[in-house]
């Protein structure tokens, strides 16, 4: 494996955490243009990201953010100290 | 300095998220509503405390967390520790062999990632110490950069990206685990 593959892998989080500059962004998208088995580890990264976000994601139960208002409009009227 | 008055105009709009934070770390919805309740109530109570202008999200998911460690550690199972000594990053993607037949390994790829399922993930999660599950969840889930995760969990930003890094590597071999327990994986790279 090259140098540049190397460099681009050790920042696969980096990047999907978008915590990269924007000039090292723009050359590791280079890199992964023109090399298929890095593209091909990024989008690995991306899709596991994705399934792990569908599958914890949660339902929000309405009646609980009505009761939720309730209780911070009743803290609302309470006579400050 | 914020205005109480505003505090539902303002805050109130993050309830729906803090409860699905709420409930991915304390796993129950009686415990999510109570810890979302006590939050919300703390943070309307401190509002005038809140710089207005400044990161209001983050504020609340202090709190929230702040509450959270506090009502739980002590009953917190500790989960152990892997030792990741040898684990390299990519963890999976390199277990399938990906690294080195990019095309002919796609298909083991959607295998494993259509192939888990909901409890997998889930348990996955819920095994990695309480340390790194807690960036984890901040990072991957609710998308908070490190420095927001920073100051929510109160630690410097490096010890964020350790944590986030190991925790990572840790969740990605309990996932490998699940796969090869299901067949998921290429024959020959089962044993981890």
């Amino acid at each position: 494996m090259k140098k540049a593959c190397d460099e681009a892998l050790a920042e696969v989080y980096l990047y999907l955490d978008r915590e990269l500059t924007w000039w090292r962004r723009r050359s590791i998208r280079r890199h992964l243009r023109e090399c298929p088995p890095c593209l091909n580890g990024y989008s690995f990264e991306e899709r596991l990201r994705v399934v792990v976000r569908q599958c914890m994601s949660v339902e929000v139960p309405q009646d609980f953010i009505l009761r939720l208002n309730e209780a911070i409009r009743r803290e609302q009227t309470l006579p400050s100290e | 300095m914020a205005d109480q008055a505003n505090f539902e105009r303002d805050a109130m709009p993050y309830a729906g998220q803090l409860y699905a934070a709420a409930m991915r770390m304390a796993r129950n919805p009686s415990d999510a509503e109570d810890l979302v309740q006590e939050t919300m109530l703390k943070a309307y109570r401190a509002y005038d405390t809140f710089t207005e202008g400044t990161n209001l999200k983050a504020w609340l998911y202090r709190i929230l967390t702040n509450t959270y460690i506090n009502r739980y550690r002590k009953a917190q199972r500790r989960p152990s520790e892997t030792d990741l000594g040898e684990v390299e990053d990519l963890y999976l993607y390199r277990r399938l062999g990906s690294e080195e037949s990019a095309d002919m390994s796609r298909s083991a790829e959607d295998q494993l990632l259509e192939g888990l399922v909901e409890s997998d993930i889930k348990e996955a999660v819920e095994a990695l110490p309480e340390h790194f599950r807690l960036p984890v969840l901040l990072a991957d889930l609710e998308g908070f950069s490190y420095k927001e995760i920073a100051e929510i969990l109160d630690v410097p930003i490096g010890t964020v990206m350790s944590r986030l890094h190991r925790g990572r590597k840790q969740l990605q071999r309990a996932l490998w685990e699940f796969a090869s327990r299901r067949g998921l994986v290429p024959e020959g790279a089962e044993t981890p």
